[in-house]
């Protein structure tokens, strides 16, 4: 009955987003009439509550194990804890698509909202493109991957999910992920608009800031959420693997970086107009790209997409309609798009310029690593593999420098600014970095890389403090310090603070926990020891644990340093509903670095003896909070609230 | 008393050959770890061998560890590991011409985009 | 992994390698056949629950074509009575005990037959259970 009311609410979305696009065509394009627009504008927040509501009642029904729905009985059963009954409604294709189009209401409702003050003329065409996207994915969840579908006869149980999704990583990974993906349907509608519109301000850039910021924030955090379950999860020690899955979520992400970036630009300097134009397009035609590829299997196996070619066929008649129209509005309208005459090279606009040249072409790099495979298929029948050693060889020589210029970018002012400026704006900053260098240099020991690391990260906070020093200085009495001055720095300053600090720190556990692991593969009998770092630790007994929904082997681990003793628990679950297994690393995590245990099989079998796996990776808890830090960074940005004035409006 | 000297007199003459082999046992098990990781587990969902404890990457291990031991190069042991597997094994994919594109596309995209970004932003180098 | 994955073997077109195993049952020597007649090789192991399947479809088999068994990663006590529970398809029985000449093959894991034709060469690689149905098929890919 739940299921019944929860495909209804779909069914009207969908009806109700048909007649809002026709509507929106009408009032774009044909006669422009005050009743329509306000229909337009009422219908939005409907069609939010109908995708919102739909969605909570499949939640519902998973909740309650309705085997009737096919979805349910594919992917639940009814011995699971309720939490993962609940999570589980978006571990799967169907359900996750409905979560989608659940957050997509979200953001109509409150694009809705915040538009209401906007003219008229401009709002019509913004919900014009968000029509466009509404009918699209509602169109594709209820015709392709329907999630209320039912079976009959209505089985007892169900086929239980994924051991590796029975996990709190499901319930937020996603949700955060999609709340970033979905985000990035506001500046592609915000640009979609200005095109039609024809002309693009620093007001429309300033309206649009806070919406890639939100995308941005959540798309951080779901992706570092996702790689810290992975780590945790999959027992393979690392914390990101180059998995297509992974990429096709890190691309969105390097675009909207650059998007950020060229957006300020827009709004502060009136410039970089097409950049944010082209980027809000691609972005949100990779956020398609990616949650449909990997959702249909294309990534994993070339095959699957034979398996359900309405699926595939549909996505990319969609994602082709969507960017081709996109592109081709811009290559009409581009000539209407004014830049202001005046853009120096050696000034803030010019270094983030030349940083969103790096970060497009590394995620030209990734897209490119990550579709290789498919087109060496398709072109002559041989499987190859396109890896981490590839994505590390390409991608960080593309990303350092990058990161590097934007300690300079920090430092140096808007619009023109010469050498010489330059030079004594960070000419010290210089100096005391590399002095810094060198004395790192002979205090530690490791591979090139560890030092490039470790000089980014050095070089980053060093800007961050000296463009803040230099804010502070009082500029009439040298060398003075007024702290008077430290609350007429912009909050959105201290924003950007936070979230370089935040890169600074993730590059720091990215560089240590890489190079300076320790590692250690070996068979181990009950009682033997093995030593790792300072570390001595003795495999002391396996014991056999059982569950409700699961049974597990668990080994206990005495761990020995210095003085202090403690046990740690390494597990191998087989789930009892699908019969998979899954392993559950043992963690110790002391300050920064993590101990980390996994116990696999035995080898050989019934011997007794196991296949151990420790891990000593330092600092590794620095990439997991640097990211918190950037997301963190982005929401102190978003609550600059000194951004009511308008800019006036700039004629050549 | 004197066993231990000689044993210590024995073993400063040989100190050179111990440590080297010492040497040779750790750039064995750097080239191993650095191999492994560069090789697809055949049968996982796209894990290295290094990360795998699956069956096959277990014997896997085992063999590369042998070639290497026997003192096959690197290069020697991925030859005969992609004769027999496919280059699906490898994780860098060969620099050939059909994967010309691939290597060449991280500087070539840099190169475009930074010729038309450049050129199109119309840049003044003074004010 | 997925079933009807399609998996490129490596070693098609190429010479059988050398299979120096130990021989369990048979008194077939491959180096006399190989390049002479055709004939199939098959790993299997008691452990596998879809080689009991894909035995019987092997019995149907042996009238016309020359099987060789390999025991993977097996002892010579459960291949015996493996053999002696199900029936024995094979000219020719040898024991992989470590696996190490089915990664000389390109093995990915057991069942998987090989095809090999009069030349000596390998022609195909079935990855899974051989059914009457795929037999079929590969035999009339391979005649064709």
């Amino acid at each position: 009955m739940i299921a019944e009311i929860g495909h209804i609410f779909l069914i009207i979305a969908f009806v109700l987003s048909l007649m809002q696009l026709i509507t929106s065509i009408k009032v774009n394009f044909i006669s422009f009439s005050e009743l329509n627009y306000y229909a337009l504008r009422k219908t939005n927040y409907i069609i939010s509550l109908f995708l919102v509501f739909s969605f909570l009642s499949l939640i519902l029904s998973y909740a309650i194990s309705d085997f009737s729905v096919l979805n349910i009985y594919n992917n639940s059963h009814s011995n699971k804890p309720l939490i993962y009954k609940i999570s589980g409604t978006w571990g799967n294709h169907e359900g996750s698509l409905l979560m989608w189009l659940a957050i997509l209401g979200i953001y109509g409702f409150f694009l809705t909202l915040t538009t209401k003050k906007n003219s008229s003329n401009f709002t019509a065409k913004i919900l014009f493109a968000t029509n466009i996207v509404n009918v699209g994915f509602i169109g594709f969840t209820i015709f392709t991957s329907n999630p209320f579908t039912r079976i009959s006869p209505i089985p007892s149980e169900g086929n239980g999910l994924n051991p590796v999704l029975q996990d709190p990583g499901l319930a937020f990974h996603p949700p955060l992920l999609y709340l970033g993906y979905v985000g990035l349907t506001v500046p592609f509608a915000y640009s979609i608009a200005a095109l039609l519109d024809g002309k693009i301000t620093r007001d429309w850039a300033k309206d649009i800031r806070p919406w890639i910021l939100i995308s941005w924030i959540f798309l951080t955090l779901g992706i570092s959420l996702g790689s810290f379950w992975a780590y945790y999860e999959l027992g393979w020690g690392g914390w990101w693997f180059w998995d297509p899955v992974e990429n096709v979520s890190l691309l969105p992400w390097l675009l909207l970086t650059a998007l950020l970036h060229s957006n300020r630009v827009t709004e502060k300097r009136d410039n970089l107009k097409s950049w944010t134009i082209l980027l809000s397009i691609i972005a949100f035609s990779l956020t398609l790209l990616g949650t449909f590829i990997v959702r249909s299997g294309l990534l994993t196996s070339v095959h699957a997409f034979a398996s359900d070619p309405a699926r595939g066929i549909y996505i990319l008649t969609f994602l082709f309609f969507i960017t081709a129209s996109a592109l081709i509005l811009y290559v009409i309208r581009h000539d209407k798009i004014e830049n202001s005459e005046k853009f120096f090279l050696i000034s803030k606009e010019g270094g983030l310029l030349l940083n969103n040249i790096f970060l497009c072409s590394s995620a030209i790099t990734i897209l490119l690593g990550t579709l290789w495979p498919l087109f060496v298929e398709a072109i002559t029948g041989r499987d190859i593999s396109v890896g981490a050693p590839y994505f590390n060889l390409v991608f960080l020589p593309i990303i350092m420098p990058a990161i590097f210029i934007s300690g300079i970018i920090i430092n140096i002012n808007w619009k023109g600014n010469s050498f010489e400026l330059l030079y004594t704006k960070i000419g010290k900053a210089f100096t005391i970095f590399i002095f810094l260098l060198i004395a790192i240099l002979f205090v530690y020991n490791g591979p090139t890389i560890f030092y490039l690391g470790i000089a980014l990260s050095v070089w980053l906070l060093i800007s961050i403090l000296n463009d803040f020093l230099d804010k502070i200085n009082s500029k009439l009495h040298k060398r003075k310090i007024k702290i008077s001055k430290v609350f007429g720095i912009p909050i959105s300053t201290y924003g950007m603070y936070v979230a370089h600090l935040g890169l600074a720190i993730f590059i720091l556990g990215v560089a240590v926990s890489d190079s300076k692991k320790k590692y250690f593969e070996g068979v181990l009998k009950q009682g033997q020891t093995t030593k790792i770092y300072k570390y001595t630790i003795t495999l002391q007994n396996v014991i056999e644990i059982n569950q409700k929904n699961w049974i597990a082997e668990r080994g206990e681990f005495l761990v020995k340093k210095d003085d202090k003793k403690i046990t740690m628990k390494a597990e191998r679950r087989i789930y009892l509903d699908t019969g998979m297994p899954s392993t559950e690393a043992a963690i110790y995590r002391n300050v920064f670095n993590h101990l980390y245990i996994v116990m696999g099989q035995q080898q050989p079998e019934n011997s007794g003896k196991r296949i151990v796996r420790i891990y000593y990776n330092p600092f590794i808890v620095l990439i997991w909070l640097g990211a918190f830090f950037m997301a963190f960074g982005g929401i102190i940005s978003i609550l600059d609230r000194k951004r009511k004035k308008k800019y006036a409006t700039f004629k050549n | 008393m004197l066993i231990i000297k000689y044993y210590l007199i024995l073993k400063l003459l040989l100190y050179p050959f111990l440590i080297f082999g010492v040497q040779e046992e750790a750039k064995i098990k750097k080239d191993l770890r650095s191999l492994l990781s560069e090789l697809r587990c055949m049968v996982c969902q796209n894990q290295s061998l290094l990360d795998s404890d699956s069956d096959l990457a277990n014997d896997m291990k085992k063999i590369i560890y042998e070639k290497l031991k026997e003192g096959k190069s690197k290069t020697e042991v991925k030859d005969f590991l992609v004769s027999r597997y496919g280059e699906f094994i490898l994780f860098k994919p060969l620099f050939n011409k059909t994967n010309l594109l691939l290597w060449l596309g991280p500087i070539l995209s840099f190169l475009i985009i930074g010729f038309v970004g450049f050129k199109k932003t119309r840049i003044k180098i003074k004010k | 992994m997925n079933e009807s994955k399609h998996l490129s073997s490596a070693m098609l077109n190429k010479t059988l390698p050398e299979l120096n195993l130990e021989v369990l049952e048979g008194d077939l020597s491959i180096t006399e056949i190989k390049g002479k007649k055709p004939f199939i090789v098959n790993y299997f192991a008691s452990w596998c629950v879809p080689c009991v399947a894909e035995h019987e479809v092997l019995k149907q088999l042996n009238k016309d074509y020359i099987i060789i068994g390999i025991g993977y990663k097996d002892t010579k006590a459960n291949i015996k009575k493996f053999i002696s529970d199900l029936g024995n398809p094979y000219e020719l029985i040898m024991m992989d005990p470590e696996g190490r000449a089915a990664i000389n093959l390109g093995l990915y894991g057991v069942p998987e037959t090989y095809f090999i034709n009069e030349k000596g060469k390998i022609k195909y690689r079935q990855v899974g259970p051989l059914t009457e149905e795929k037999f079929k098929n590969i035999v009339y890919l391979l005649n064709k």
